[in-house]
């Protein structure tokens, strides 16, 4: 009699270990990956605060947990979240939002029109006198609840283009801690994360639209770059995006490898206050010098898309390929900078961010290639933070490779930088007639109109030669074949809530 | 006692002028904490916003002792790039790195003293001239090139762990332990050869002593010579040896943390230095200076436990 029931402890023992067991290795080599996949990011998320966290590699992961109103598709239209409907006013100056019906948060509550104020209102900080944590919402006069499921806002001046903000994500005006709780609308919720080590998510049961495939998702942050490929093939991590030409050609038989473009506007940025680059015809000289293809070649495979101007292709209607403007010519080239008085050629730096490879492989590509015209580059390699206070605010540089990206799908995300007094202008970049153009773009509410004034600012950037423009990067994304179904955003996004199981329907 | 207590206050100074130098390079380097926060997207209002709310638009000295009479309190401060308490932070991290110490500690102590004594005893004997020849080579390899090594023999060759891929310890506590087996191994490899050549030749240094040939004298053998009298003078330079290394290895778990992908306090300073994250770069400077600096002082009263003619002199 007591054997049987030592026997039954022990069995009862046996099944709650292996309980346990396979609770801990849940996700590894056999069978059980349908419900879960473990996902690798270089760097680690800066807030778990969706209005505070800038990083871009935060923001895409962020996604995932979090919705404005509206949010962008893989397309990159802006379909309706949390929101159900939209109704902008003809011109501009207010947009009035119906609630979708039974959005709830991951902590079970409904978004009611007061959440949306709140989440609104703290962006804009109409509260305080501190600056608004989403730039753009300092045009925002007021946010009006008009009933328990439509929210109004108003702003100061008309501006059609204004939805695009309004991603921002919504979040619940009970959390009065969101740095440390994240909770949204997303098809994922929060459940961990451990800085240096990884974020956890679980799929969202309840939310209103088509909902996750798979139920677990570990985000591990692997900092080191030479150890991604080895966490790829050894199997710790199933998926990892912008991964370069060359880390793709270790990569073992049992990856689909996806290839798309970073979304960004790599280019020589030249300060064009400052000598030898106030001189348009200089700047033009650099870019007959340029070979495109061969910098592609030379860094990439060949992979990217060629752009001559602040705008890639993604952004469909406003993209004009521009990437022809300057051939190579060498002897033009020359010409240019003998009617510019620097026959003999000169010498300048290029200053690049010691963290992004890609960049410092380009402007070894560029030195090589500028030798030809009797032009001496110097490679300065600074750490991210000196570059961002020196070179990006300060503006204390010559010339930069850099890449710079769009925060939203509106055409001022890329262009406004060039009115010669923005607050971001960091090239100096000096053109009344660029003014007067983006000018008319902002002011009209005629859309064939607005996309023309863009276009026209596109070739403006691109005749004066603003920067050497070289490409929108190649994106390569890894997936294990265990999985399918990745899909490429037009912005800086990664959606998890597509990626589902390969045997799967 | 008034010995340790000048020991102790030179410990104080000490750290006080390390926070004041950490403190004072932040102020010289390039780079701002909250332009490094908000990145390109950054208008300069909420620069200065976010300047105003961390404090930093206000002078130098006023930063230093505000933050000084925080962190005496036991307030490390905020950290900027983690978005979280800086105690929070490295709550989690510092036994990671602790763990990764002990271990390689472990490993150096239990190898290299019983292959010291080996050593001296079989001076000149086949073993002694291959431990001698191996430890050479050992000692000159330092600890990324120990990490890369054994990563591609037992991670890639052998396939014992999966490189690059840290166990947590919240999640599989034996795991975690498995995994810093070979880190440890890293570390411990050339401080190890070191160790064995210090003690074997301090060994073979007491050997023609006056005292051993009394001790002979008196009827003792060879081993009760070796373990009662021999070697509690021989530990002396090697216990300050072991003492460095401690200290060595903390600060030096930057590196081997880097190689093996674990997310020590290490990757933490790295990450957060790159950031301009200095309430959290003082709170880990501080920790491995006093760990340095209370090491040292261990090791003193370690001297005088092994040596009683200290004791007296003092």
């Amino acid at each position: 009699m007591k054997l049987k029931r030592f026997a039954c402890v022990l069995m009862t023992l046996t099944i709650a270990l292996s309980g346990l067991t396979t609770g801990c290795t849940s996700g590894d080599k056999d069978g059980k990956a349908s419900s879960s996949i473990t996902i690798g990011i270089p760097q680690d998320l800066d807030s778990l605060d969706p209005h505070k966290a800038v990083a871009a590699g935060t923001k895409e992961i962020l996604f995932n947990i979090y919705e404005g109103l509206v949010k962008v598709d893989s397309d990159g239209n802006l379909v309706p979240a949390v929101a159900s409907e939209v109704s902008p006013s003809e011109d501009g100056s207010s947009y009035t939002f119906t609630l979708r019906d039974g959005v709830k948060f991951h902590d079970g509550s409904a978004v009611t029109a007061e959440d949306v104020k709140y989440s609104l209102d703290r962006c804009a900080a109409s509260d305080g006198d501190s600056a608004p944590l989403v730039p753009a919402f300092s045009n925002i006069k007021s946010v009006d609840v008009k009933d328990a499921k439509t929210v109004t806002v108003n702003l100061e001046n008309p501006d059609t283009e204004f939805l695009a903000n309004l991603t921002t994500a919504i979040i619940p005006a009970s959390n009065k801690e969101p740095e440390k709780n994240a909770i949204g609308t997303g098809p994922y919720k929060y459940v961990s994360w451990t800085p240096l080590e990884q974020v956890v998510l679980k799929k969202n049961e309840d939310y209103w639209g088509e909902k996750a495939y798979i139920t677990d998702v570990t985000i591990k942050i692997i900092a080191d770059g030479d150890s991604i490929v080895t966490a790829l093939n050894g199997g710790s991590i199933d998926f990892f995006a912008r991964l370069s030409a060359d880390q793709v050609s270790q990569l073992s038989g049992d990856f689909t490898v996806y290839e798309g473009t970073m979304n960004l506007v790599q280019a020589l940025y030249l300060n064009n206050a400052e000598k030898p680059f106030d001189d348009v015809r200089v700047r033009q000289a650099l870019c007959y010098a340029t070979d495109v293809k061969a910098i592609l070649d030379m860094t990439s495979d060949g992979k990217g898309t060629p752009i001559g101007s602040s705008m890639f292709p993604a952004f469909g209607k406003y993209y004009t390929d521009l990437s022809n403007t300057y051939p190579k010519d060498i002897e033009k080239a020359k010409a240019l900078l003998k009617e510019a008085g620097y026959e003999d050629g000169f010498t300048f730096t290029i200053t690049v961010p010691s963290n992004y490879q890609p960049h410092i492989d380009t402007a070894l590509v560029l030195k090589e290639q500028y030798k030809e015209i009797g032009v001496t580059a110097e490679i300065q390699k600074v750490e991210w933070a000196t570059w961002l206070s020196d070179v990006y605010t300060g503006r204390q540089f010559t010339s930069t490779v850099i890449g710079v990206d769009a925060s939203t799908l509106t055409a001022p995300a890329l262009l406004s930088r060039f009115v010669s007094d923005a607050g971001n202008n960091f090239i100096n970049y000096n053109n009344a007639d660029y003014d007067a153009a983006y000018a008319r773009a902002i002011k009209t509410t005629d859309d064939a109109e607005k996309t023309a004034a863009y276009k026209e600012c596109e070739k403006i950037l691109a005749d004066t030669a603003a920067n050497v423009y070289i490409q929108d990067m190649a994106e390569f994304v890894a997936l294990n074949k265990k999985y399918t179904g990745y899909t490429f955003y037009p912005l800086y996004v990664q959606d998890l809530a597509k990626i589902k199981p390969a045997d799967a329907k | 006692m008034r010995d340790v207590i000048r020991k102790l206050a030179s410990m104080i100074l000490t750290l006080l002028i390390v926070s004041f130098l950490v403190f004072l390079a932040f102020d010289l380097i390039p780079g701002d904490p909250a332009i490094a926060k908000l990145g390109t997207q950054a208008t300069p209002e909420q620069v200065a916003s976010l300047r105003a709310e961390w404090g930093l638009d206000r002078p130098f000295l006023i930063r230093y002792f505000d933050w000084l009479f925080s962190f005496v309190r036991g307030d490390m401060g905020y950290s900027y790039h983690f978005d979280r308490a800086v105690t929070e932070l490295l709550s989690g991290k510092i036994l990671i790195t602790v763990t990764l110490v002990i271990m390689a500690f472990v490993m150096i102590v239990s190898v290299s003293i019983p292959m010291g004594i080996f050593a001296a005893r079989h001076q000149g004997g086949a073993l002694d001239k291959s431990i001698m020849v191996s430890n050479q080579l050992l000692m000159a390899i330092p600890p990324f090139f120990s990490g890369i090594l054994i990563t591609f023999l037992f991670g890639v060759g052998l396939s014992f762990f999966k490189p690059g891929s840290f166990v947590s310890y919240t999640q599989n506590f034996g795991g975690f332990l498995f995994y810093m087996i070979f880190p440890a191994l890293a570390v411990a490899i050339p401080k190890i050869a070191m160790c064995v050549k210090l003690l074997r030749s301090s060994i073979l240094e007491q050997w023609p002593m006056d005292y051993v040939r009394t001790a002979y004298s008196r009827g003792n053998r060879t081993m009760q010579v070796l373990y009662r009298h021999v070697l509690r003078n021989a530990m002396i330079p090697v216990v300050t040896f072991l003492g460095m290394t401690l200290a060595d290895m903390v600060a030096g778990s930057i590196i081997i943390e880097k190689v093996f992908n674990i997310p020590g306090i290490g990757q933490i300073l790295i990450k957060c230095i790159e950031y301009r994250d200095y309430p959290t770069v003082e709170a880990v400077v501080m920790l491995i200076a006093f760990l340095v600096v209370f090491v040292n002082f261990m090791v003193d009263i370690i001297y005088r436990i092994l040596d009683p003619r200290m004791r007296q002199s003092s």
